[in-house]
């Protein structure tokens, strides 16, 4: 079921399959800090899971959303933000510090979609959506999982 | 209304067991055949015989309580099992053959019941048959969590009707012809879940006290295709809630629990923690999940062991706990972590990127880095010779 296994009930997860490029992402935080990392739901009790999608400014196809969508003047989707992050820690430092960072990044609202994961845990849980714009722009990749991977290290040193 | 969990006292249950033998499966063994008449005379109404299946079939005696069942099964298999060595054993299934291990609880009291109460019973369990199927889950094998459920003509949904049938059928819940109510989920022949799934079983009989409980076909397909990934229904007086297996799940077994316990106090205290260890464990995942990765030889020690030793397939199961963090995420973590990114070359590119892109729209030199600035008077030059073309 995951695809690294550590002592560490943390997993990084970026369960959508038709992902790739999110899923390698959520691979290289994993993959950086020793944490798991699964492609699916963790069933054993993680002490937090981290879910990374990439789906955030792709409607789905005849929505509202996608008829209402704006386009520049070059014929480029401009989306409204780069991310959306859901924060169900206590401290909330994933969104404290990717608002910081990236300053055209929201709370999650509950217009926003919902993913298995999110409806399954209450607490201990972390989803971040992404853009287009930050998967495929290597600059704003590497900083998103950057900072990804401090704050995880980060919570590793106070467990 | 009847309590039925009064009336209804006494247990047995019936194992399927195939016997593999260096590698050939056969139903049957002759040495078997003596063992029939000495267990009916020490196992007053037990059987042991070669059933349709195909497989070897040993049905206990009616008892009157958990242990002397228990004692009768192992007394039972260490017999059989020391004449024909290694050859059977009691997971979910195996590869490649047809027939699987199965078990079938049966509970009633010592008279036999009246077609009326058995009826009574059915209805009183109706509700239990998506939850009683993923407890007794110990066999994954093709696309579906229960294969069987689906390629065998071996259960069925069971739907109570105005008039009670008197004729044997496949339903999950049907008689048996000690006038017994028999479950025909099959769980594993492990003595240790069959045990915990008859104490949930009565203690379900308990809770209710012969009212009608419902399920639904929907939860029961879930469980039946996707187990511990499907999706189950939970109905309450007002409101439908969609939640996943382990919140099914516990949301039955805390409400049994304290039917569970007084189930339990007639057990011996090793029994009741094999129990105890069982729900703790199904509460988490089904059976399936643990015995899927078993081999062939590992299951027939767990089998052995099980038989000679008392060991449950769950007793060496960890369960993980969640470690409690020493320190808390503060705001010197987060003081930490923002200087490690403001040092680090990832920040340097992104702010670099990030200033190139607003220079651009902004059509402005002075916002890009020094190394950029050529490239951006060139863009905007470009830009307004667009605009004035």
């Amino acid at each position: 079921m995951s695809d690294m296994i550590s002592d560490l009930p943390i997993y990084v997860c970026a369960p959508h399959h038709d992902e790739d490029l999110t899923q390698y992402i959520g691979y290289k935080i994993a993959e950086a800090t020793g944490v798991n990392y699964a492609n699916m739901v963790p069933v054993d009790n993680p002490i937090l899971v981290v879910e990374i999608g990439g789906i955030w400014d792709r409607p789905a196809k005849g929505s509202r959303e996608e008829r209402r969508e704006e386009r520049s003047d070059d014929g480029e989707r401009s989306s409204p933000v780069d991310m959306i992050i859901e924060d169900k820690t206590k401290t909330k430092p994933f969104l404290t510090l990717l608002t910081l960072f990236f300053g055209n990044s929201r709370e999650i609202k509950d217009s926003d979609f919902k993913t298995e994961m999110s409806g399954k845990f209450d607490s201990n849980y972390v989803r971040v959506e992404l853009s287009n714009k930050i998967r495929y722009n290597a600059q704003m990749s590497n900083m998103f999982i950057k900072i990804m991977i401090e704050i995880i290290n980060e919570l590793k040193s106070v467990l | 209304m009847v309590n039925l969990g009064s009336e209804v006292n006494s247990i047995g249950w019936e194992i399927e067991f195939p016997i593999i033998k260096k590698g050939v499966f056969v139903s049957w063994n002759p040495d078997l055949r003596k063992f029939h008449d000495m267990f009916a005379k020490q196992f007053k109404g037990s059987n042991l015989y070669e059933d349709a299946t195909p497989c070897a079939e040993y049905a206990s005696a009616v008892n009157d309580n958990y242990m002397d069942l228990l004692e009768e099964s192992r007394e039972v298999f260490k017999q059989m099992m020391e004449k024909i060595p290694n050859a059977i054993f009691f997971s979910g299934g195996i590869p490649r053959h047809r027939s699987t291990f199965a078990g079938h609880i049966q509970i009633g009291n010592k008279r036999g019941l009246t077609n009326k109460r058995i009826y009574e019973v059915c209805r009183t369990l109706q509700g239990s048959q998506s939850f009683m199927e993923l407890m007794s889950q110990n066999f994954k094998s093709g696309r579906n969590a229960d294969e069987r459920a689906v390629r065998r003509d071996y259960f069925h949904f069971y739907t109570p009707g105005k008039s009670y049938k008197t004729e044997r059928t496949y339903d999950c819940y049907t008689w048996n012809e000690h006038q017994t109510v028999e479950n025909r989920i099959p769980p594993s022949t492990g003595f240790y879940h069959m045990l915990t799934l008859a104490v949930l079983e009565k203690a379900w009989l308990a809770l209710y006290k012969g009212k009608l409980t419902m399920d639904m076909p929907d939860n029961w397909k879930q469980a039946t295709i996707k187990g511990p990934n499907g999706v189950y229904y939970i109905a309450t007086p007002d409101e439908l809630f969609k939640v996943d297996y382990t919140t099914y799940v516990n949301f039955f077994l805390n409400k049994l629990e304290p039917f569970i316990k007084e189930e339990t106090k007639t057990l011996s205290p090793d029994a009741r923690s094999k129990v105890d260890k069982y729900i703790d464990v199904l509460r988490r995942t089904p059976l399936s999940n643990i015995m899927a990765g078993k081999s062939i030889m590992e299951a027939k020690k767990m089998a052995k062991e099980m038989v000679f030793k008392g060991k449950s397939f769950v007793d060496d199961v960890k369960i993980a706990s969640i470690k409690i963090p020493k320190g808390a995420f503060g705001a010197t973590n987060v003081a930490n972590v923002i200087s490690s990114i403001n040092k680090s070359k990832e920040r340097k590119e992104f702010q670099r990127f990030r200033n190139f892109i607003m220079a651009v729209s902004r059509k402005d030199a002075s916002l890009a880095n020094p190394e950029d600035i050529e490239i951006i008077h060139r863009i905007i030059a470009k830009k307004k010779l667009k605009e004035v073309i």
